[in-house]
This record gives structure tokens, sequence and C-alpha cells, in this order.
């Protein structure tokens, strides 16, 4: 293969996967994979000799500033990571445009590398890996084949030597695949070392980026999208859940949000009843089931769980730094169970406690351990300021005979028969004629999950049921004993206050009801790899390296007596030729010097000081030590030819071929040993 | 060229942990150096993983590229094979022979032979070679190329193999002290001196050899013998003799030529671009088949035709010290030519005089 194709071919592969890193990752418009063209645009004009204006460059340079501030300004610090992201991307696709030196190249490949890095915080995906090593390899590629046109551009002239030195085909051969694939292998595995066993001690948190905007945010809207709809990402894993739970429906619990309007509900901004800083008291549920969850940082601080919490425990992760520990919080005033911090990377913690489902009560607590608080229950059953008496007609016509009979339960099972008999589930937004939750209810009578949870605990309101709506995620995926949620699972439902019972999960939305998926095939294989990368690499931390050198020294331990002598002296088998080959080496280089000498000066010199048995002095030069030597005269007719053989190449401009030399030299030293 | 002994060293106290090596990096290094510290601080402080993989791909490119680069260094030697013909501006090179001890090729080798500055010539970039492949186990000859701007002696002590290889972020040299040294005379610059030489071989003239050879007189008629060439017959006279005989031509025998220096009272770059019109003279009256001899500052060399004398009248050129004082003109039958540098004085003899001054 020609040098310069070789070097155009790995540079251009590299170019794109590093914009690849970030784009699979960084939640970018579907228009910025447009930027993936520009190493192929590159490409061309470089094989073709055009050379855009640098006006160009400059203008898509200043468009990627602006794009990066834009994204700023719109998403707050928790978006410079994307915002940087973009910037490099935009100024990468400039230096791409306008590439005319070997410095230009350089400059594009160290931009990509920033952005490779920049993906390392965007991309938490398995796909990060399959295209970093593609990067790691074909930047090794790139960055050889440029350094040997660097290096043979400093010393050829003109412009046409050097192209003489791209078409080159002598240099890219399989031995050169080869040894750049050995150095690839050779930086992937000692990055991967380095990886695995540099100690995670850090020096705190002192500005860490959020991956992604929380997905439990403290207001919700409805005249929007329905949230993370059909997102494919994994948010949460939970191990040990019994499989009858997951067959009942499991609702992983987020959020609660108090108010409740015709817009959408929220939560209340501050609540008289928190007290600020100190720790939030616990209520303490009866001990069902222990289950464990692993949570991507997606969530702002809020734990996910699948009901009523009496023991959390973070096992790892969280800020994967162990100067700042993640630790459970205890539980908010709106029942929300709180970590210390917003969590930062993927965290892992094992809870004990119920699950709670609709229609279900907690078992062995009939009535809650404090109650409810008058400003709690004011709280609950606040209605919105536009309740008018049409909205209040349908909840009595909803409720029926119920309304009399004054149990939350049945006034519950009224309403939530009226939604599901009469509504039907849709992710279309309605039509809003008025406000959203009027629209719904008494118009379009579809929509998705938070109109359902919405206008259910306003109806529940109405009713004189304290209630309020929860957001979080239903359902899931059960693979092999994993539980596992993604975006597309989340969901809202409500919680109603039953004075015997405590807070009940209930849902009126038709489709939570649906089958319960069970993962297979592809979906399976893709479900592994993802668990295989969240596990090994997100999840990996100081306790994980602490746990392997524990395995390590029990594994050693556990050995026999006679088995550890095996491996101590297959250790010094491996220890002892090392060093001693090492100092051999270093001896014989010291004999040997590290002057370059010509081969019969040193053979002139070797013979006349075997022959004198003493050393030629370092500042005589050969035809004196042979002048000066007092040897036979077969040496001396020896030396005096080879002498003259040695002078003749090194003074007098010939070249003879290295066989005379050698053969010159060979007689040499037998003349000198059959003196 | 000539050679001389190595100047006494000081051993190198670092000597002793191995063999000698210098790094530096490139401008491409110190952007890896600089991102390696800013990309452990972003791992270290967000306790992000995908961080910590990427400062690992940075910490192993940047041990990787000091192995690889020390094995390559470690697997190619140097031996010198002298030098070719240096011209003053016009380059020269250097032979040296460069070898692969390993089983995998080396890459990217650059060679380099800087020229110690205590030398007559002026001071001048390294000789330079690069060497994209040297294949496992060969050995290779490479001239590395250099450009002095003056005549005079260059030195060098010491070769450099140094490569950059594989990423281009560090680069390391391996020093190899030549001993002895190798000397390179830098002969005085070739100048365009055509038309003073036509001028000069026209005043000059043909001077007869009294003996048959290749020339334009008649020499005498001789019976025609087997192998003559038949155009050399002269017609006529074998009509009216009977027989056939051929016309013979007289040779012309070359001059003896003295090129005379005046350089006493001219600046040093006067001195140094007479002595690169004499030296451009003497070699196109060698080339025209005069003997020719030199007789400048310190330097009397008798006429003599042939391309060793053309070596030895620039080597003395070459090395000419105009400060020296220049002996009489030797006492024989030759053309006196004066190359007079601008600023000197004529000679008071009768001699056929160019005067070497530059035109800017």
């Amino acid at each position: 293969m020609r040098l310069g194709v070789a070097h155009e071919a790995g540079f251009a592969v590299a170019m794109t996967s590093s914009i690849a890193i970030v784009l699979f990752g960084g939640e970018l418009p579907g228009f910025a994979w447009l930027v993936c063209l520009a190493p192929l645009v590159s490409l061309l004009l470089a094989t073709r000799d055009i050379r855009p204006p640098a006006l160009s460059a400059t203008l898509v340079g200043v468009a990627s500033i602006a794009l990066g501030i834009v994204t700023v300004a719109r998403g707050g610090i928790e978006s410079s990571v994307l915002a940087g992201g973009e910037l490099l991307m935009g100024l990468l696709t400039a230096r791409l445009l306008v590439r005319r030196t070997q410095a230009h190249d350089m400059q594009a490949l160290s931009l990509s590398l920033l952005l490779v890095l920049t993906g390392s915080v965007l991309n938490v995906k398995i796909t990060y890996l399959p295209v970093f090593v593609v990067y790691a390899v074909t930047a090794v590629w790139a960055l050889s084949t440029r350094q040997l046109l660097a290096g043979a551009a400093a010393v050829v002239g003109d412009e046409r030597d050097r192209a003489v030195v791209r078409a080159r085909k002598d240099v890219v051969t399989p031995a050169f695949f080869g040894a750049t694939g050995l150095i690839s292998l050779a930086v992937l595995a000692s990055a991967a070392a380095v990886f695995a066993l540099f100690p995670r001690v850090g020096f705190g948190d002192i500005g860490a980026f959020l991956h992604k905007d929380s997905s439990l945010p403290g207001s919700v809207g409805l005249r929007g999208d329905p949230r993370l709809s059909g997102g494919s990402a994994v948010v949460a894993r939970l191990r040990d859940v019994p499989r009858d739970a997951f067959l009942r429906g499991l609702y992983l619990r987020g959020a609660v949000y108090d108010v409740i309007n015709l817009d959408g509900f929220s939560q209340t901004a501050r609540l008289d009843e928190e007290r600020a800083g100190g720790k939030i008291e616990l209520v303490e549920p009866p001990l069902r089931t222990r289950y464990e969850v692993t949570v991507m940082p997606v969530v702002g601080d809020t734990l996910l769980s699948l009901g009523d919490i009496t023991a959390l425990r973070v096992v790892g992760g969280g800020n994967a730094n162990p100067n700042v520990p993640m630790s459970y919080n205890g539980r908010s005033v709106l029942d929300e169970s709180k970590a210390v911090a917003p969590l930062r990377s993927a965290m892992r913690y094992i809870v004990v406690g119920g699950v709670a489902a609709p229609g279900l009560v907690p078992r062995g607590a009939k009535r809650p351990v404090h109650g409810l608080s008058a400003a709690a229950r004011a709280r609950y059953l606040k209605l919105p300021d536009a309740f008018d008496d049409r909205l209040r007609d349908l909840v009595q016509t909803a409720l029926g005979d119920a309304a009399a009979s004054g149990a939350a339960v049945d006034k519950a099972a009224r309403l939530r028969a009226f939604f599901l008999d009469n509504f039907r589930y849709s992710q279309e937004p309605p039509r809003f004629a008025t406000s959203p939750l009027r629209t719904f209810l008494f118009d379009e009578r579809q929509g998705h999950c938070e109109f359902f949870a919405s206008a259910y605990a306003m109806m529940l309101r109405g009713a004189g049921v304290p209630a309020r709506v929860v957001g979080g995620f239903q359902g899931g995926a059960w693979d092999d004993g994993v539980v596992v949620f993604a975006e597309r699972n989340a969901h809202a439902w409500v919680e109603w206050w039953d004075d015997d019972a405590g807070w009940v999960v209930d849902d009126a939305t038709p489709l939570a009801t649906a089958p319960r998926e069970e993962l297979s095939g592809l979906s399976t294989a893709l479900e592994r790899v993802r668990r295989f990368w969240d596990d090994t690499i997100l999840d990996y931390s100081l306790q994980d390296q602490v746990d392997g050198i524990s395995q390590a020294k029990s594994a050693l331990s556990g050995l026999k007596r006679t088995a550890r002598v095996l491996v101590a002296l297959m250790a010094l088998l491996l220890i002892v030729p090392g060093v001693v080959a090492a100092l051999l080496l270093r001896r014989r280089r010291r004999a040997r010097g590290a002057a370059a000498v010509h081969p019969l000066a040193r053979a002139i010199v070797d013979a006349v000081a075997r022959a004198t048995r003493a050393p030629v002095p370092a500042e005589q030069t050969v035809r004196e030590a042979v002048e000066g030597a007092r040897v036979d005269a077969a040496l001396a007719a020896a030396l005096r030819a080879a002498l003259s053989l040695y002078e003749a190449e090194r003074f007098g401009g010939a070249h003879p071929p290295a066989v005379v030399v050698k053969r010159a030299a060979k007689a040499l030293r037998t003349a000198a040993r059959n003196r | 060229m000539t050679s001389a002994a190595a100047p006494a060293r000081p051993p190198s106290r670092w000597r002793r942990f191995g063999p000698r090596r210098r790094l530096r990096s490139t401008p491409a290094g110190r952007v890896v150096i600089g991102l390696t510290f800013a990309v452990g601080f972003a791992a270290f402080n967000t306790g992000n993983n995908l961080l910590f993989f990427g400062w690992g791909l940075l910490l192993s490119s940047i041990v990787v590229s000091g192995i690889l680069s020390e094995a390559t260094l470690r697997s190619v030697t140097l031996s010198p094979r002298g030098a070719g013909e240096a011209r003053a501006r016009a380059g020269g090179a250097l032979t040296f022979v460069v070898k692969n001890h390993r089983r995998l090729p080396a890459f990217a080798v650059d060679l380099r032979a800087p020229f110690e500055p205590a030398t007559t010539a002026a001071p001048v970039d390294p000789a330079r070679a690069f060497e994209l492949r040297v294949p496992p186990g060969s050995e290779r000859t490479v001239e590395l190329r250099f450009a002095p701007k003056k005549r005079g002696v260059l030195r060098v002590a010491t070769a450099r193999a140094s490569t950059a290889f594989p990423f281009g972020f560090f680069e390391k040299d391996k020093l190899v002290p030549l001993e002895p040294p190798l000397d390179v005379v830098v002969l005085p610059a070739r100048v365009d001196v055509a038309a003073e030489a036509r001028d000069l071989l026209a005043r000059m003239g043909e001077a007869p050899a009294r003996r048959a050879g290749p020339g334009d007189e008649l020499f005498s008629l001789r019976p025609f013998r087997a192998g003559d060439d038949p155009k050399k017959i002269a017609w006529r006279r074998a009509a009216r003799t009977g027989r056939l005989v051929v016309r013979e031509t007289e040779a012309a025998r070359s001059n003896d030529v003295i090129l005379e220096l005046c350089a006493a009272g001219a600046a040093a770059a006067a001195v140094d671009h007479a002595v690169d019109v004499a030296g451009s003279l003497a070699e196109d009256l060698l080339a025209a088949g005069h003997a020719v001899g030199l007789c400048a500052p310190g330097i009397a060399s008798a006429p003599a035709p042939g391309p060793r004398q053309r070596g030895a009248l620039l080597t003395q050129l070459a090395l000419l010290d105009a400060r020296a004082e220049k002996p009489p003109l030797p006492a024989r039958r030759a053309v006196v030519v004066a190359v007079v540098a601008a600023g000197a004085s004529p000679p008071p003899h009768a001699a056929l005089v160019v005067r070497a001054e530059r035109l800017a």
C-alpha cells in the first residue's frame, strides 16, 4: 500500500470514530451526524488537491463556538460537556476542511483526542468501547504513518520528492501492519491495566458534570410530549426481586408530586415541615424483602425503590470517588427516598423494604407509624384553583353511590373504574381547547399516564381522599433474575391515603395492566453486553480493586505448601534469568563501547592489542597503532593490507564490498591468533 | 579528507547507567503531556471511570512511545564510511552504514551528523538523512547530505540516530562518537568562469609538439598501414606515385600554466571569491588538457595535468590561508595567469590578468 494512501485512510477512520464517540452518547440532534462526513470530505479534498479558502474554516469554527454558547445558555452548566463536544466537533470540521500541512494533521489528531475524552464523559453506553478501540487502532496507524511522512518531509527537498515518498510502497508492508497492530494492542492493554490497577483515590468533587438532565423533574407540564417515551437506555436494574412480584407489576418509585393543577403537577418548593439540613426522620415499615438496585445517574438525588424502605445501604458508585462517599439520607417530607447528593455516576444500593403494587396494602401495618398530619392532609387534599362545578359534578357522577359511603377504598375503586372504562391510552397529545386536563376529561378522553395520574389524583381529592402523583418506572423486563427498567418504562401513577393502611399505590392508566416483558433472543444478548459494561466498567471502584487483591491473596493462601513453593520457583525461574541476561547484556555493551568504529579498524586495533599484549591508547590513530606495533612479518603484512583497505575506504572514497572487508578482518584475526 | 585523533573526553558519570540518550518532546508531545495532566485531574475529580480509561490511554501512549523508540535505537548501529566530494554552496554527503540488528524492521530513523563549531569553515547545518524503513537484519549505505557555505575543513566528531516513531510525541537521540573524528574538506565553490577561460585559451594559443598526433597542421606523409583510416589517404599523391600514402597531423602541445593568486590587501570575502575563481579556472584549464600549477599565499604547486592535480589544487585552495606569505614564482617556462582579488594589487611581472571581482 502506498504510504500516503495508508496515512489518509487511517487518518479519516480515526477522525470519524472520534466524532462517533460523542454522537453515540451525546444526545445531539440528528443533523449533527452530518459532521461524520467531514473526514470524507477532507479525504476527497486531499486526494484531489483542492484547497478551500481559509474563510470557510473560520466560519465553521465561529458557528461551532456559537452553538456551544447556545447549548450552555439553554441547558445551564450541566450542559457544558455537551457544548464542549459540539465545539470540538466544529473545530475539528474546520481543521479538516482546510488541511494543508503536517502540522494541521497533528492539530486535527489532537482535537480528535480531546473529542474522545469528552465522549468519555458523555458516552456511558457500551457503544463507547468498540468505537474507542477503532479510534485507538486507527489513531496509532495515522500517527505512525504521519511520523514517517513528517520525518521524510523535513529532509527531502521539494514537493516532487515528497510525492515520491508518499507513493512509496515498500514501507507499509505486512510487517508494518503487524508492528502498528502490536503497538495498538500494547497501548490498549496498558490503558486497560492503568484503568484496572490505578487506585481510585481522588482529591474531592470540585466540578463534576451531570451526564443528562434528570428524568424525574420537580414539575411536569401536560402540554408537551410524555417524558422519555420510547427510550431504550437502561435507567435501573433490580436484582433479587421475587418473580411473583415482577409478574404482579413493579412500580419503581421516584419523585412525589403534591401540587396538582389543570396544566400538570409539581412539588411544593419548600414545605413548612421540612427542616433545613439534618437527617430526615425515617418511617419504619415492617421488614419485607431485600433487593439490589443499580441506578444510572439520571434521577438527581432521588433513589428509586419498589415501596417503603426499612433500610438502604449504598454499595458503590454514585460519585465513584472515595473522598465523596455516597449514602442514603432518608425520606423527605414528600416521602421521596433521598441520597446525600445528586448522583454523578451509576450507583448500586441494597434495599430492605416493601414491594408496593396497585390494590395492595402493606401487610402487618394496620395503621401507619405517624399517621398523616393536618398540614399534610390539607396539602394532599388541595384542589386546583380552577376546580369548578363542572369538575365537581364529574367527580360525583363517577363516584355514584360510593360518594355517600365515605370509605376511601370504595371511592378509589369507582374512580379507577371510571377511567379504565371510559378513557383510552394514547401518546398523542390532546388538542387543547382550554386546559390540558379539562380537555382530557371532557373532550378527548385519551392521553398518556401523566394525564391519567393527575386527573385521577385530582378527582380523588375532589372526593375527599388525600392523593398525590408519583413519578418513576413501571413494569420492566425480566432477564435471568434481573429486572431491567429502561427509559420507555417511565410512568406516573397515584398514591392515596387510607387511614388504616397508609399510602396505597394505585394506577388508573389502562396500559399498566399489560403483560410483563420477558427478554429473549437478541434483546437478551444486548442487555447482557450492556450489563457487563455497566457492572465492570462504569461501576468499577476502589472496593472492586480491594476485593480483587483480597481474592488473589486468599487464592494464594488457599494453595497447599507444595503449590506455593512451585509458584515461588516459577517466579524465580522467570526473574533470575532475566536479571542475569540484563547484567550480561550490560557487560557486553560496556565491553564493546558505544563508539561506532569501522569493523576493519576494530579488527586492526584488536590484533595489535592481542599481539603486543597491551591495549591501544585511545588517542592513537589506526595508522599510528599499526606503525608502532612490534610484530612478526606475517602479522605485519596482514596489518598493512588491512590498513590500506581501511584507509582506502575511509579516506579514499573507495567502497569495497562488505564481503571483502569481512574477509580481511577475518584474515587479520587468524594471523593474530596463529602468532 | 584527513583524519584526526579524537580529543580526550572526560567520562560522563551518567554513562555508567546506560547508553547516551537525549529525549526531547515535540510540540505534539507537549500537548499530550498537558492533556495527561488535565485528564488525570478530571478523572480524580469526577471519578468517571471512562476518564480513567482515557487517562490510561494517554499514559500508555507515552510509555509505549518511549519503549519503542528505545528499541528502535538499540537495534540500529551507525558506522562511518567516509565522505564524498563537498563543494561550498553546492553540497556534499557523508556516507554511513546503517545496520538493523533486530528481527523487526526499524522505522523512521533520522540520522544527523553535526559539525564541530571550531573548524575553519563557516557554521553549517548538520548533515542529515531520513530512513523510512530499515529492513530487519539488513544494512544499508546512507548518504547524509549537507550544504556548506564556505570552503575549509569541517569536522564531525559525533553522529546521532534519532527517532520519534511511532507517535511523534518525543524524539529520542542516540549519540554515536566517531573515533577518530571525520574531517571533510569543503572545496571552493564552483563559479562561472567560462568567458575568462575562453579568453585565456585564445590568448595562450597552441604550442606545436613536433610529433604526430591529433591536430590541425600537416606533419608528414607516410605509407599506408593496415588499420589506417581510409579518409586520411592522400589520393592525389597516391595517384602520382602509385603507392598509398596517408597524411599525418602534428600534435598540439599543452601549455604549462601557473595560476597566481594575488590577494594581499584584499578583504576576506574578496579573497574567498578569488579562490573560487582560481579553483574554477584551474578545473577548466585542466579539462582543456593543460598542466596547471598554483602560486598562492602558503602554496607553491608545480604545473601538472590530470584529475589528480585537480583534486590537489582544489584541496590546497580550500585550505588556503590568505595571511600566509606568498612564495616566489617557480623559475620555469610557463604561462602565468594572475587571479587578482578585488582590492589587491596586480603582480609587477608580465602575466595574463583575471580580475576576480564580484558582480554583486
